[in-house]
């Protein structure tokens, strides 16, 4: 993968460019007592039930049974239960105790860390490759493979290589690629749009208009509809629609005329971004170019910037959660939850401090044995197409 | 929310759209769909929004309002934007999927038992020994059972003319008390049988309100818990009010009907309806209350048509259905089961 994780630990600080990879890769080695279906709506997991015990002012979640800890020893919370006071609302508690942040984690003494999901640590060599390992005693049943390896921060050009060579199994691709890896054979999984493509002002030098002049400055039509070969969704929201439902709402329409009336004599803006990435740089050089029409200087930096285009995670199925961790990584903050979700993003987008451009999905082309990428607990290799290269 | 189709959800947000328009002012709606939906279908959806929205007369401020039919993961999405000018609020409604069901304890059910049925609407029901007592709007009904079967052995007129007529029975031995709106009458069965009545009681005059002692909003249905009051106020809402009577949240959901009920695993919890928005079966569904938002215990008691009636009982409930087949009315009695 691109992404390179120091350490899986769900406590651990971790890049905001890596926190898609670790939000994927997470459940499979530790679990929370809660967590979310594909609807977003919460259900069992290191849990099977939650009653209030109105006298005491608590919620008693019932620990489920048999569920063994990756080094064998049975996990058994005392009595059996875990208690949580209701000084919230449920959708509240139980939304929290989904966050990676309350995962049943144990931490051994030789630092390596304990876990209950499908896969166990093996190892770790940090920011460059790791080893899961089936957990064999995982109450919901041993994964069909036995170990998942990983490769990190490799370019997608090297994955797809690596894929091509019969060095790896899966690779992440673009989607615009899709289509030519199909062509070849490969297997190709993809999600709903995972990933937002966004500019973001790293200080307040530039003054409010000009933020909302480079905003209105931007097509984004065109880079989806040609940069990115409409595999994106553009939007101005950093929500996309299927999460939200709203996304539409935040207006995304080009309009160089009042971006002009608007950044009549403003100063250049430093503008930075990764010219390694395929998607970022082409992006990028267009939206240099957009803003120039609209008499917007945009300077080159590979170091610190005024504005700076990124990709930012969406990193949970629960609307709040994903708002909540890319309120985190923008180092803005949020209206409580009780001021409702639209407004929320809408407060966060006020201001132009970010400018969302495009929603993408993320991508992968698997040799074609793999089946239920991209679900590691469930993903298995047929035996039949097991030599089968793209 | 969850049960109501997307046409009660398009009115709901036609209601919450009106907000934005002045009286003189005339929407004029246009409408996006999103979805898979059909034109057809999304025409109706339309309409009924348009039709909530609607103005009487010539007005010539005409605003703009877009209709937009979306979804996400959790179901459908309808937005309204309005537009004045260069200003635009937006107004939203969930019209949700059947959530997947969060788990309840385990062995906690709601169980029904059908005690009576007939064709006149029945307002209450009550037990004792080998006699039952039936108020419906001509009276009540006094029934011996004999050989497993039910003879009626008296009548006393008591008649209700009212709009949705409601009533409730209590039996304390040989004497009984019935509230009807307006009036409350006190008799005696055994030996003989009597009644009086007087004007006052519970059930307010010529509605299908309660009246209580204390200075509360308008409502159809109260329950109280050990921290709070819950009543059924006529804008279709719960609202929940502390121990001092400050109102502290509101939710949508419930039913008109509900209950508290006492004793056991179910002490201080909450019986209460499903909202029907039509000819469909209502539900039973026991709730806990906890920081002033229910918190669903068991799942749902079906019933083959809308709850008429709830009343708290000594063993748990006394529901009455008018089931949509038949056009009878059928009174459960309703208990939890607490399991283990």
């Amino acid at each position: 993968m691109r992404a390179s994780l120091k350490t899986l630990d769900p406590f651990a600080d971790s890049d905001p460019q890596a926190l898609g990879a670790r939000a994927w890769l997470l459940p499979a080695v530790f679990e929370t007592l809660v967590r979310f279906d594909e609807h977003g709506d919460p259900q069992p997991c290191l849990a099977t039930s939650w009653i209030h015990d109105a006298a005491r002012k608590r919620w008693v979640f019932t620990a489920r049974e048999n569920v063994l800890l990756h080094n064998g020893t049975p996990w058994s919370p005392k009595g059996g239960v875990i208690e949580v006071p209701d000084d919230r609302p449920l959708p509240d508690i139980l939304r929290e105790l989904a966050r990676p942040s309350h995962a049943i984690v144990v931490h051994a003494e030789d630092g390596s860390l304990i876990g209950t999901g499908p896969f166990r640590i093996e190892r770790w060599d940090g920011e460059k490759s790791a080893r899961l390992a089936a957990h064999g005693g995982y109450w919901a049943g041993r994964p069909f493979v036995d170990a998942i390896e990983i490769k990190m921060g490799r370019a997608l050009r090297d994955q797809e290589l690596d894929l091509e060579s019969g060095k790896t199994d899966v690779a992440e691709i673009l989607v615009r690629d899709a289509r030519r890896l199909r062509q070849k054979g490969a297997g190709i999984s993809a999600t709903p749009s995972m990933e937002t493509l966004a500019l973001v002002f790293e200080n307040s030098r530039s003054p409010d208009v000009l933020r909302e002049a480079l905003a209105l400055s931007i097509d984004r039509a065109t880079i989806n509809n040609v940069l990115l070969q409409k595999q994106g969704e553009p939007s101005a929201a950093l929500l996309p629609r299927w999460l939200s439902g709203y996304s539409f709402v935040f207006a995304a329409a080009r309009n160089v005329a009042r971006a002009k009336q608007l950044a009549a004599t403003s100063p250049p803006l430093v503008f930075a971004y990764d010219r390694q990435d395929p998607i970022l740089r082409p992006v990028g050089e267009r939206i240099a170019v957009n803003a120039s029409e609209a008499g917007i200087i945009l300077r080159a930096s590979t170091g610190p910037a005024d504005v700076r285009l990124i990709s930012l995670p969406i990193t949970s199925r629960d609307a709040w959660i994903a708002l909540e961790d890319l309120a985190a990584m923008l180092k803005l903050s949020l209206p409580p939850a009780t001021s409702g979700l639209f407004e929320a993003e809408s407060a966060l987008l006020n201001g132009y401090r970010v400018i969302p451009l495009v929603h993408l999905p993320q991508a992968w082309a698997t040799t074609g044995a793999v089946r239920d990428w991209p679900r590691l607990a469930d993903v298995w290799l047929d035996s039949l197409d097991a030599k089968a290269k793209p | 929310m969850v049960g109501e189709t997307l046409e009660d959800g398009a009115r709901a947000l036609a209601r919450s759209t009106t907000i934005h328009l002045a009286p003189p002012e005339r929407p004029h709606v246009t409408m996006h769909n999103l979805t898979p939906l059909s034109n057809t279908e999304a025409a109706r959806v339309q309409s009924a929004f348009e039709r909530v929205l609607r103005r009487n007369g010539r007005n010539e401020d005409v605003v703009e309002v877009t209709l937009t039919i979306s979804d996400n993961i959790k179901g459908y999405l309808l937005v309204a934007e309005i537009f004045h000018g260069n200003e635009r609020a937006v107004e939203m409604r969930s019209v949700l999927s059947e959530p997947s069901i969060a788990p309840a304890p385990v062995g906690i059910t709601v169980t029904k038992k059908l005690l009576w049925e007939q064709s006149a609407p029945i307002l209450d029901l009550a037990l004792v020994a080998d006699f039952m007592f039936v108020l419906d709007t001509s009276g009540v009904s006094r029934y011996e059972r004999r050989k497993d079967k039910w003879d009626r052995v008296g009548v006393l007129p008591a008649a209700s003319f009212v709009r949705d007529p409601r009533g409730r029975l209590n039996l304390e031995g040989d004497s009984f008390t019935i509230q009807l709106p307006g009036t409350t009458c006190h008799g005696t069965w055994n030996p003989s049988v009597s009644l009086a009545c007087d004007n006052g009681g519970m059930l307010t005059a010529a509605r299908n309100t309660l009246e209580s002692e204390e200075p509360l909003p308008t409502h159809f249905s109260i329950a109280r818990t050990k921290d709070s009051l819950l009543l059924a106020e006529m804008d279709g809402r719960t609202h929940v009010y502390d121990a001092v009577g400050k109102p502290v949240a509101a939710f949508e959901g419930w039913g008109s009907d509900f209950a508290a009920l006492a004793g056991g695993c179910a002490a201080n919890r909450i019986l209460a309806s499903s909202t029907s928005y039509g000819e469909s079966g209502d539900s039973l569904v026991l709730y806990d209350v906890a920081n002033n938002a229910p918190v669903r215990l068991t799942d749902p008691a079906e019933f083959a048509g809308p709850v008429t009636a709830l009343w708290p009982s000594r063993d748990g409930a006394l529901a009455v259905v008018r089931n949509i087949s038949t056009g009878r009315y059928e009174a459960y009695s309703i208990a939890v089961d607490c399991g283990r």
